[in-house]
């Protein structure tokens, strides 16, 4: 069983080097376990005339020469019109409106659904940059409603404060204060400095003067707290 | 061994020859290029011609090759044969301007296995027909695999060779070749018969 294998892989391994014992380029050791197995084998001995013949059709059917005087004098040419100004020494503008006209020469050689999906893709990235830049207060649009406002949802489930910090408050004291409440930010800070923080408080527990306001007012990293609007569930 | 398969194989003789040429043109020396050129052109012809399947393309193609060259012969550093630095400088041009024909819908060489099937005598009754023949044969192979093809039966480069200027290692040169041998088997299955074939 094993004698089989190993004459399994050396036909294997002689098969796929005849092109190379062929055209003469095989090592010495590959060419000698090549020559070992043609020998015993007449399926690779056809397999090689078969190559060899292949070789002399391929040449044979050489395709023609073109001019190589005027192809000389034309690259001598485009080097004495000098070379180019190596990538990294061009300024970026350059660069920039280098690759620039490269891209828009292959977007007009491309095909026309090619050409669809890249306009498609560039105005989701311009969109996407848009958004970005967009002021945060255009993103969204905090609801200073108050709980005393008339037709309030029913059933909130969550509370929403005004939170202003103290100017020389850390980030970790602001982190441990909202980890006491078991608050998170949604919004801010505001141009006046002021975060919206979220409290998982049904409105009917928090008031102006519960504990947890008067807490949070007394807090010395807190500057000032104001409950703003129930969330809806 | 026949003159084409000598480029190859001729070894250090040839290469020391086509290093020192190299090193001069890295110093901008215009006659070492001239002679470097004229020793490459028919080499890189043969290998372009075979790649692209159209001459109007391979004469311009060589001069983009050889000004490569000349731009970057100081950056060589001998770790492979000059001819094989130059031909993969080749390789990946065809590549690309094979990709570029492709998108213009001009691959010459975009003929479908059973168009060419259908074309193949069944045995050549001139040099013509023999062209013909061959070049469609070829036409069915991926450009890949024609790189391979070429580089072996025209160039007589070794298979580690290959790998070095397509840039792919030596197993996957060894795979694409089985796979090209098996299609022109296929379309090509009485070789002999074309090229007087001894037995």
């Amino acid at each position: 069983m094993i004698g089989m294998h190993e004459d399994a892989d050396s036909h294997q391994a002689c098969w796929e080097r005849l092109p190379w014992y062929a055209n003469g380029s095989l090592e010495v050791a590959e060419r000698s376990a090549v020559e070992a197995h043609l020998s015993t084998c007449l399926v690779c001995r056809r397999e090689l005339n078969y190559l060899q013949a292949l070789g002399r059709a391929l040449h044979a059917a050489e395709l023609g020469n073109s001019d190589i005087e005027s192809g000389l004098a034309a690259t001598l040419a485009r080097i004495d019109a000098g070379p180019p100004t190596p990538w990294a020494r061009q300024s970026l503008r350059r660069r920039l409106g280098s690759a620039l006209s490269r891209l828009w020469s292959e977007l007009l050689d491309s095909a026309p659904a090619v050409r669809g999906a890249m306009a498609v893709q560039l105005l989701l990235l311009l969109a996407l940059i848009g958004w970005l830049f967009l002021p945060t207060s255009l993103k969204t649009q905090p609801s200073y409603v108050t709980l005393s406002t008339p037709g309030s949802q029913t059933a909130p489930e969550r509370v929403r404060l005004g939170v202003t910090f103290q100017d020389g408050a850390t980030e970790k004291t602001m982190r441990e204060l909202l980890t006491r409440l078991g608050a998170r930010i949604v919004d801010g800070p505001s141009a006046a400095g002021r975060y919206t923080v979220e409290l998982p408080i049904p409105p009917g527990m928090l008031g102006p003067d519960s504990p947890v306001m008067a807490g949070l007012r007394t807090d010395a990293s807190v500057a000032d707290a104001e409950i703003l609007t129930a969330v809806p569930p | 061994m026949s003159a084409e398969l000598i480029e190859a194989s001729s070894g250090d003789g040839a290469d020391d020859t086509d290093l020192a040429l190299l090193r001069r043109v890295g110093m901008h020396d215009r006659k070492a290029f001239s002679v470097l050129y004229t020793r490459f052109y028919r080499r890189l012809h043969r290998f372009l011609g075979r790649l692209l399947g159209r001459d109007d393309q391979v004469g311009e193609l060589i001069n983009d090759v050889m000004l490569t060259v000349w731009q970057k012969a100081s950056d060589f550093h001998g770790r492979s044969r000059v001819s094989t630095w130059i031909l993969g400088i080749a390789y990946k041009k065809a590549l690309k301007r094979q990709q570029g024909n492709a998108r213009c819908q001009e691959d010459a060489w975009a003929v479908p296995p059973e168009q060419v099937d259908a074309t193949l005598p069944d045995k050549a009754v001139s040099n013509v027909e023999l062209r013909t023949a061959v070049n469609l044969a070829m036409a069915a192979l991926p450009v890949e695999h024609r790189a391979v093809v070429a580089l072996t039966f025209f160039h007589g480069y070794s298979y580690a060779e290959i790998a070095s200027i397509v840039q792919c290692p030596p197993n996957t040169v060894k795979t694409r070749m089985f796979h090209a041998r098996q299609r022109l088997r296929r379309l090509l299955p009485r070789a002999e018969l074309w090229a007087g074939a001894k037995e």
